[in-house]
């Protein structure tokens, strides 16, 4: 605690801080002399109100509180109403439940983890290979190219059932060296 | 900020002691089967649990009102809404929580309203006969000019409290008087414990001003 938090001194003053908080207002206030009158004089109020309660004792007897109650409800039937159901804010709450929160947030990680380096908890692969169903294909018999200075050639293969066309030449420039070889399997 | 090289010697107190975690689950186990058996209907039930907290949600109304008869009426309002909205309460919650809340809220409404009209002298509204019958502890036997001192400082002290707003005397009479936790008056008042905090310490503060002549 670097400067005069006022609120971490009521909760020092009341036994509420805990850990590190607790350890840091703690010796905040044992090193600094606004901080340690604050604290004297809120010491002091809450003694003073402590051993002077607001003393009025109930004057109904429990029957008859109860009685006025009980005609009160049977008064009013059955009208209801809504009342807020006490809980803490979601910070608090977790500032409360700190450590468990922590455990599960570690037991998670760890399970995580853990899964992770098991191969069988890996998955199956995301892409299934199917083998190719052979389409019928036409066959190459005769091919007559426009283009001339054009030079084609087919491979068939009976075995693999293809047939691999080897085009040259094709397009046509003037230019040789950039000339082209084309390749075109019509099975594919 | 001043920072002394020698140590100052303050009494800073242990973390809170809370009553034994059997005792409190017990109590809250004890009442859940009550508020269920309230929730079907029964109306005995719901006697149980009024006897069981009638006096510290009536010590809780004075607290906030400083009026006997409103803090009566306030109590008795409490239980009645208390039993209109059984419906609504929440296995997980306590009922005591439960009740404090729904007497904070209506005890913060009627003081709003009453501040709204012309009050009754602080003089007036002590009731010099009913402050004799308060229950002193044993250890003692005081004597009359003690407790003629301890009467005056008590009524200082009363008309401090009754100079703070609803609010700050709220967290005041269930911190000091009812010795509740900070988490616990979140519940009751709905907020978060930072502001628990932050109106302890102004609400302190604001007495120390007030009490100045006698602390």
């Amino acid at each position: 605690m670097t400067h005069h938090n006022t609120e971490a001194i009521t909760g020092l003053l009341d036994g509420e801080l805990k850990g590190l908080r607790r350890w840091m207002a703690q010796r905040h206030v044992s090193r600094c002399t606004t901080c340690a009158d604050e604290y004297r004089r809120q010491e002091q109020v809450r003694q003073l109100l402590r051993a002077n309660p607001p003393v009025s004792p109930m004057t109904d007897s429990p029957e008859f509180f109860w009685s006025k109650v009980k005609t009160e409800i049977q008064r009013r039937g059955d009208e209801r109403v809504a009342a807020p159901t006490p809980h803490l804010v979601f910070a608090d709450w977790v500032r409360q439940h700190q450590f468990a929160v922590a455990t599960a947030a570690a037991a998670f990680i760890a399970v995580v983890g853990a899964l992770w380096f098991i191969p069988a908890f890996r998955g199956t692969p995301m892409v299934t290979v199917t083998p190719r169903t052979a389409t019928p294909v036409a066959r190459v018999e005769h091919l007559k190219t426009l283009i001339p200075h054009t030079a084609a050639t087919a491979f068939d293969d009976k075995d693999a059932d293809v047939t691999v066309i080897w085009v040259t030449g094709l397009p046509w420039t003037p230019d040789m060296n950039k000339m082209e070889t084309k390749f075109a399997n019509l099975d594919t | 900020m001043t920072e002394d090289v020698a140590k100052i010697s303050v009494n800073i107190p242990e973390t809170v002691a809370s009553k034994s975690a059997h005792e409190v689950s017990q109590a809250e186990s004890d009442d859940r089967d009550l508020v269920e058996r309230c929730q079907r209907g029964d109306l005995d039930a719901y006697e149980v649990l009024v006897g069981r907290y009638r006096v510290k949600v009536y010590n809780l109304a004075f607290g906030i009102l400083r009026n006997e008869q409103d803090a009566t009426d306030l109590c008795q309002e409490a239980f009645v809404r208390g039993w209109q909205a059984i419906h609504s309460f929440r296995k997980d919650a306590s009922f005591y929580t439960w009740i404090y809340r729904i007497t904070t809220n209506l005890g913060i409404d009627f003081v709003r309203r009453r501040d709204r009209r012309p009050t009754t002298p602080l003089d007036e509204a002590i009731d010099p006969d009913v402050d004799a019958s308060v229950q002193e502890p044993p250890s003692t036997n005081p004597s009359p000019v003690d407790e003629a001192q301890r009467r005056e400082l008590r009524e200082q002290i009363d008309a401090a409290l009754l100079q703070l707003s609803p609010e700050h005397r709220v967290v005041i009479q269930l911190r000091e008087f009812d010795d509740m936790d900070y988490a616990a008056i979140a519940k009751v008042i709905g907020c978060s414990i930072g502001t628990v905090m932050s109106r302890l310490h102004y609400a302190r503060k604001h007495l120390q001003k007030l009490l100045k002549p006698v602390i």
